[in-house]
């Protein structure tokens, strides 16, 4: 540690000992939160390039720039920069990792934490992951530090595909050689994993597609659909050298259930037409729109079982209607035919909705309601009594999801559950869906 | 202080006898008198030569010193090193990955997992005995306990019941954590580095155990009171017990990990308490650490359900004040923010299929 290292600030004469803040207690009483946005896309697609477009605009923020792998054990040390008006200092961060007693407060977070306390507050951050890296993990993260006072809260992700290359990226598949031998050619890809530009994709709140002049028109309009397919509800920008507008990348609250109820809203319709056609990229990544008519009203408790099997146990859930009394989930493994390799596990990289739910979960009193603020420092809507329906977003990264009440009236929409993953068994998910939608009342 | 006293102050800043307005804040904090500086640059520039009036060391009488004279400690508890050498373990007894390089690399390994393992019966039998001898070893080192022991003294007890056991105390070298235990007092949440500082009476003393034997960590810890605690202080630990026995009667299969919290912290807020989040319950079996992750405050986003063969702990560490915790410089030690007190309890559980087991659970001979 550097207590002795860093010359501090002189205080006036008359400062009496109690008044000492230390810079934690002072950090703890700044009022607004700090945006973290990630930043993905494999090599050569531009990302260092809108980087520093973004370090040199006029914006008037201060901005740290993280870049390296974040969240790898294994590194103490990581590079940073740290951009104001165009200026960059290098900063070498000690990371320490672990802790006895399994904290899950990440200790690239912790370092950002201190990393303030010694330079005085930025404005914003953004995390640069290496080409190849999922975002998954990292979004998660940040979004679970959330709830543990963290300073930082997860913006948005931003994803930029090179226009050239992005459809042969997303069209291979990482299990047949020849393909990934042509993809070899065309770039040098060390590594190369289609499934993470796949999944680059699919967990964008906002995708850049640059180089926009090295292909034509029509290339445009399929790279277009293709992205489309496998992410739809996130919005698209066409541009070259990475220009885009500072606040299509920045400040885009991807996160707030407001923000998502509005995106929810815009996409639905473009959800039913991309749902009639109904190809998709070689049994992977995959998008699936579910819809609950707007007389039907099901039940909190159920959809949350609903989805914790499908997130937690990656299976579709087995949904049973007994006679007389309430509908029961199960998950079902059928051992003997499933776990054969050619039919691969199912996985749910996004869970985006927006439905009318009866609130019958028990245990769901005030016990927490002091910590429950929204990312734009908003308290939440408390749950309105059970048996009356109120709209709630959903929304997942990876395993973790979280059910958020809006303030719109019920049932005024037909219910959307929108789902990113791979391997999603779609006739299955559909029957299983509507056996949920049909048990309702 | 009188205008008149302020103008007599004159800048300490090498050949600067400027009237000075401002104050070194380490000094202040330090108590050391007249370090008035006319201003911050010139404060820079006799930086190099002023720092070294902090370096001053004290010896207490008892020959211990804190290595840390510059933190500002939340609370009164200061560490007294020096920690002395590494305890050392017998050769013949088996060691975690970490041991010599303070990296648990098979935990790395599943870093990315959420999948919780559920143990086998034979795995079940093990751990349930390593679990026993766990205990055993919390006991020990709680038959230590009196005003005056140190804690390091209390280390000792646990490394030596620990041999005798043929076990490998857990923490010792894990991310180079220092001793074999932790102990953890007053408003010192979790991890407190076993050290030279004597037990006072009224204290409260949490031992948080770990021991690693055929193959499988257990890990149990307790809140116990030194002498004579106030009446506040006996409410929290007996809080913080409420707290577990009531996660733990919500354990059984089917049950979601993310309800645990819930029933923590309402019974906690119910008290005037706050529940700590920035520390987990977690999985544990081969791995010291691994999932689920178990918060203990409500709405959380825990992933995953219970199912029969799971094993994990339940941990809560309950606030006399705040929730907020804060890290000292050693890198481990966690302490209330505001400085108040801090009590925690877990115990080590199995899943069955009717309910749970507590596999940490007293023995007839425990204290």
């Amino acid at each position: 540690m550097d207590f002795d290292t860093d010359c501090p600030e002189l205080v006036p004469l008359e400062t009496p000992l109690d008044q000492l803040i230390p810079p934690e207690l002072a950090l703890e009483d700044a009022t607004a939160k700090l945006p973290v946005s990630l930043i993905t896309g494999f090599l050569g697609s531009g990302k260092t390039t809108l980087l520093n477009y973004i370090l040199t605009e006029e914006h008037g923020k201060r901005i740290a720039v993280i870049m390296n792998e974040f969240g790898d054990s294994r590194d103490v040390e990581k590079s940073l920069t740290i951009g104001q008006d165009g200026d960059l200092i290098e900063e070498w961060l000690e990371l320490r990792n672990g802790c006895l007693c399994c904290t899950v407060k990440d200790s690239g977070i912790k370092a950002i934490e201190q990393l303030m306390q010694k330079k005085g507050r930025f404005d914003y951050i953004i995390l640069e992951t290496t080409g190849l890296a999922d975002p998954g993990p990292i979004a998660a993260m940040f979004w679970q530090n959330e709830e543990l006072g963290s300073l930082l809260y997860l913006d948005g992700v931003i994803t930029v595909v090179d226009a050239k290359y992005i459809r042969q990226y997303l069209t291979e598949t990482t299990n047949d050689p020849s393909q990934r031998q042509r993809a070899s050619d065309a770039v040098d890809l060390l590594y190369t994993d289609t499934n993470e530009a796949q999944r680059q994709v699919a967990l964008a709140d906002r995708i850049v597609v640059n180089k926009t002049d090295l292909v034509t028109d029509t290339d445009r309009a399929e790279i277009q659909t293709l992205l489309r397919k496998v992410n739809p509800a996130a919005e698209i920008y066409e541009c070259q050298r990475s220009r885009v507008p500072i606040d299509f990348a920045l400040d885009i609250h991807a996160y707030s259930p407001e923000r998502l109820k509005q995106v929810i809203a815009a996409q639905s319709s473009a959800d039913q037409r991309s749902q009639a056609s109904a190809d998709h990229l070689d049994q992977n990544i995959g998008t699936l729109g579910l819809t609950v008519p707007i007389e039907a009203t099901l039940s909190r408790a159920l959809v949350e079982k609903w989805v914790q099997i499908l997130l937690w146990e990656n299976v579709v859930p087995v949904v049973t209607v007994t006679e007389g009394s309430q509908p029961t989930i199960a998950m079902v493994f059928s051992t003997s035919a499933s776990s054969t390799d050619d039919t691969p596990a199912l996985q749910i990289y996004r869970v985006k909705g927006l439905l009318s739910l009866v609130d019958d979960m028990p245990n769901d009193d005030d016990a927490g309601d002091d910590h429950k603020v929204t990312t734009d420092g908003r308290k939440a809507l408390s749950c309105a009594p059970a048996s009356r329906p109120q709209s709630f977003v959903i929304q997942g990264v990876q395993e973790l999801y979280e059910l958020q009440p809006v303030d719109t009236p019920a049932s005024t929409n037909p219910g959307v559950l929108v789902l990113i993953g791979r391997h999603l068994p779609r006739e299955a998910l559909l029957q299983s869906w509507e056996q949920l939608v049909a048990s309702s009342v | 202080m009188s205008a008149a006293d302020i103008a007599s102050k004159a800048c300490q800043g090498l050949g600067c006898e400027k009237p000075a307005q401002l104050q070194c804040p380490t000094c202040l904090k330090l108590k050391i008198d007249g370090s008035y500086f006319c201003s911050q640059s010139c404060f820079k520039r006799n930086w190099a030569v002023h720092k070294g009036l902090h370096q001053t060391t004290q010896l207490s009488d008892r020959g211990t010193y804190n290595p840390f004279p510059q933190y500002h400690f939340t609370g009164s508890i200061r560490p007294e090193y020096p920690l002395g050498p590494r305890r050392p373990v017998p050769a013949h007894i088996p060691r975690p990955d970490y041991a010599e390089t303070g990296i648990p690399a098979s935990e790395h390994a599943v870093r990315s997992s959420t999948k919780i393992e559920c143990l086998g019966p034979e795995d079940i039998v093990k751990i349930r005995h390593v679990a026993k001898m766990a205990r055993e070893v919390l006991d020990a080192g709680a038959r230590a306990i009196r005003v005056g022991i140190t804690t390091d003294e209390i280390d000792a007890v646990i490394h030596q019941a620990c041999i005798e056991r043929n076990a490998y105390p857990s923490p010792l070298n894990y991310y180079e954590f220092p001793k074999s235990m932790c102990a953890s007092v007053n408003e010192v949440i979790c991890h407190g580095i076993p050290d030279k500082r004597p037990l006072e009476d009224g204290d409260i003393l949490n031992l948080d155990v770990t021991i690693y034997l055929d193959g499988f960590h257990a890990d149990m810890n307790k809140t116990y009171f030194v002498g004579n605690v106030d009446k506040r202080g006996q409410e929290l630990v007996k809080t913080t017990r409420e707290c577990l026995d009531k996660a733990i009667a919500m354990v059984k299969p089917g049950a979601l990990y993310r309800d645990l919290g819930h029933v923590i912290e309402k019974h906690a807020r119910s008290k005037g308490f706050s529940v700590v989040r920035t520390y987990c319950g977690h999985g544990i079996h081969r791995l010291f650490h691994c999932t689920p992750n178990v918060p203990h405050y409500a709405k959380n986003k825990a992933i995953g359900v219970m199912k029969p063969g799971h094993v994990f702990t339940i941990e809560p560490m309950i606030n006399e004040g705040s929730h907020y915790d804060e890290t000292w410089p050693d890198n481990w030690t966690s302490a209330t923010r505001d400085g108040k007190r801090s009590a925690q309890f877990e115990h080590m559980l199995l899943v069955t299929e009717t309910g749970c087991e507590v596999l940490s659970r007293r023995l007839e001979t425990s204290p």
